[in-house]
């Protein structure tokens, strides 16, 4: 699904990242607040997972560089501070925000096909060391 | 296995600098990707990186992260001044943290920082001390066995 559709659909607003729309495609999405949990499970490899949040400081754009994550969607209509905008157009990342919560941004994507993202087993590489 | 690394390259990072935490591991990963790594492996070197800087970040005063890539592995070494983690048995279980509020907001500190360095790395040693600080090294082998 191209970003503007799923903007449109959950009534967003694009912040960020607005040149590069066209070039992503999302299929699937993780809601979270702990940026930790982003990490330990969301597999990103095809570049085209959704991070539904209500964290609106730089680190959503951090954690969502570090994975490969083209798209966050802050929720609740929060406040977005300067410096989370400015660092995601300096990574490339789209940030939209929308006034509905979480739960219902989701319902929303779900019910219009987007998947949720895929999860790592956990555990399964830790025999290794 | 000790042969001279290729390229080393370090980055100081500053206790409770909450807006610059993750650009070490920024600067980390495109370095890994203008070397043509595989992606898969930057991207485990880089949640790696990133959870460690953000450690210093949230728990030391000051740090520095070291990125030695070698043939056949990377190795990133975190070394900070700080108070050092205490119970070593309890930081490696999956919940447990002690971090600051302030942490928690910006949604960390939920305990999964440093299982989540186990498992995306091959290696992983962590050297602390009461009131000095902890150096925490990891490495991924650039020779996927799967």
């Amino acid at each position: 699904m191209k970003v503007d559709e799923v903007a449109k659909l959950i009534d967003g607003i694009i912040l960020s990242g607005k040149n590069i729309l066209d070039k992503i495609d999302v299929k699937t999405a993780f809601a979270a607040d702990l940026m930790s949990d982003v990490l330990a499970y969301v597999e990103s490899d095809n570049n085209d997972v959704i991070l539904i949040t209500g964290i609106t400081n730089p680190q959503i754009v951090r954690t969502a560089e570090m994975l490969d994550i083209p798209v966050i969607i802050v929720a609740r209509g929060k406040t977005i501070p300067k410096e989370t905008i400015k660092l995601a157009d300096e990574k490339g990342i789209i940030i939209i925000s929308t006034k509905n919560i979480v739960f219902t941004t989701s319902g929303i994507l779900y019910t219009n096909g987007i998947k949720p993202a895929k999860i790592k087993s956990r555990g399964e590489s830790a025999s290794s060391c | 296995m000790e042969n001279q690394p290729l390229l080393v390259e370090s980055f100081k990072i500053i206790g409770k600098d909450y807006e610059n935490g993750g650009e070490a591991s920024s600067k980390i990963k495109s370095i890994l990707k203008k070397l043509g790594i595989s992606p898969e492996i930057i991207k485990k070197v880089s949640i790696c990186a990133y959870e460690s800087e953000m450690n210093i970040v949230i728990y030391a005063y000051e740090g520095e992260i070291t990125l030695y890539i070698y043939k056949d592995r990377i190795k990133v070494e975190a070394k900070d001044i700080g108070p050092g983690i205490e119970n070593l048995e309890l930081a490696m279980k999956e919940g447990y943290s002690t971090a600051p509020p302030e942490a928690i907001e910006l949604g960390f500190g939920a305990g999964m920082g440093l299982p989540n360095i186990k498992n995306n790395s091959d290696r992983m040693e962590i050297d602390t001390e009461i009131g000095k600080g902890t150096t925490l090294t990891f490495e991924v082998d650039l020779n996927e066995k799967r």
